[in-house]
C-alpha cells in the first residue's frame, strides 16, 4: 500500500504540473482507471458528478477519492497535499519568476499547444466514461442533450446531472 | 478534502454496487456531455485560430482510436506548439 501512497503522491504532483486550465480528468481516466485499475469508470463518473456538485476544482476531489480507495483517510489527505503541493508553491512564486516566463511568446505556444492537446484528451475521456461503443439510443440523446445545454446556456452542471440521472433512471427501469 | 473524503467513504461502503450501476447511465451519459463542453471550453481559451482546433483534434483521435498515452500526446503537442513558435521566430528574422 506505501508504494501505491506514493505512487498516487508523485501521480497528482504529476497532474498538477501538466494540466494547464483544464484536463485533469484526462490524466486520471488514464492512470487511475485505465493504467493502475485504482478506481473503475463509474467511480470516476461518480467522483466528477459530485466535483461538479461541490465548490472548487474537479481536480481536487478527484485525487482525495482516489486517495480515498488507494489508502483510506491518510491516502486522502496524501492525493490531496499532492495535487495540491505544486500550485501552492507555483503560485508563491509567481509573482517574481513565473509571470515574466510566461510572457515569453515561446512558452506561450508550448502552454497553448498543452491546454489543446488536454482539451482532446478531455474529450476523450468523455467518450471513455460513456463507453460509447455500447451506447444505448436514449444514453445518446441524454449526453447530447446536456452537451448542448451546457454549451447555450449558463445551468449548473448540477442540474444537468441531476435530469440525466432522473431521465436515465426512468429509461433503465 | 473533509466532505470529500465523507463521499468517499460513504460512496465506497454503501453505494459502490452492480445494481447501482446499472441504473445510472443516464448520470453518466450527461456527465459525458457536460465533459464534452468543459473540453470545447479549455480548447476556446487556447485557439487563437481555428486552424489551432487541429490540435485538439488530433489529441483526441490519438487518444481514442489510437490509444496513445496521454502525457505522450501532451509532451508532443507542447513540444511542437514549441518547435513551432522557434521556427517561426527565426523565419521573420530572417
Amino acid at each position: 500500500m506505501t508504494v501505491d501512497l506514493l505512487h498516487l503522491f508523485l501521480l497528482s504532483v504529476f497532474i498538477s504540473l501538466v494540466t494547464f486550465g483544464g484536463g485533469s480528468q484526462a490524466l486520471f481516466y488514464e492512470y487511475g482507471v485505465v493504467g493502475n485499475h485504482w478506481i473503475t469508470r463509474s467511480d470516476l463518473s461518480a467522483v466528477l458528478a459530485w466535483g461538479y456538485a461541490t465548490p472548487g476544482p474537479a481536480v481536487f476531489t478527484t485525487a482525495t477519492f482516489i486517495g480515498y480507495h488507494v489508502g483510506g483517510v491518510v491516502g486522502a489527505v496524501i492525493g490531496t497535499v499532492g495535487i495540491f503541493i505544486m500550485p501552492f508553491l507555483s503560485s508563491l512564486l509567481a509573482a517574481r519568476y513565473l509571470t515574466n516566463l510566461l510572457r515569453n511568446p515561446h512558452a506561450e505556444y508550448f502552454v497553448r499547444g498543452v491546454g489543446l492537446a488536454a482539451a482532446g484528451l478531455v474529450a476523450a475521456t468523455a467518450f471513455g466514461v460513456v463507453q460509447y461503443k455500447h451506447m444505448a439510443l436514449w444514453q445518446l440523446a441524454i449526453g447530447l442533450g446536456s452537451l448542448i445545454v451546457s454549451l447555450r446556456w449558463k445551468v449548473n452542471p448540477l442540474f444537468i446531472l441531476l435530469v440525466g440521472g432522473i431521465v436515465g433512471l426512468l429509461c433503465s427501469l | 478534502v473533509v466532505l470529500m473524503t465523507t463521499f468517499a467513504a460513504v460512496y465506497f461502503h454503501h453505494f459502490r454496487s452492480a445494481e447501482i450501476n446499472s441504473h445510472i447511465g443516464g448520470l453518466v451519459a450527461a456527465l459525458a456531455g457536460v465533459i464534452l463542453a468543459n473540453a470545447y471550453r479549455i480548447g476556446s481559451k487556447h485557439t487563437v485560430t481555428k486552424v489551432w482546433w487541429l490540435v485538439a483534434i488530433s489529441a483526441f483521435v490519438a487518444r481514442l482510436f489510437l490509444g496513445l498515452d496521454a502525457l505522450i500526446i501532451i509532451l508532443a503537442a507542447g513540444g511542437g506548439a514549441l518547435a513551432l513558435s522557434w521556427w517561426s521566430a527565426r523565419r521573420s528574422r530572417a
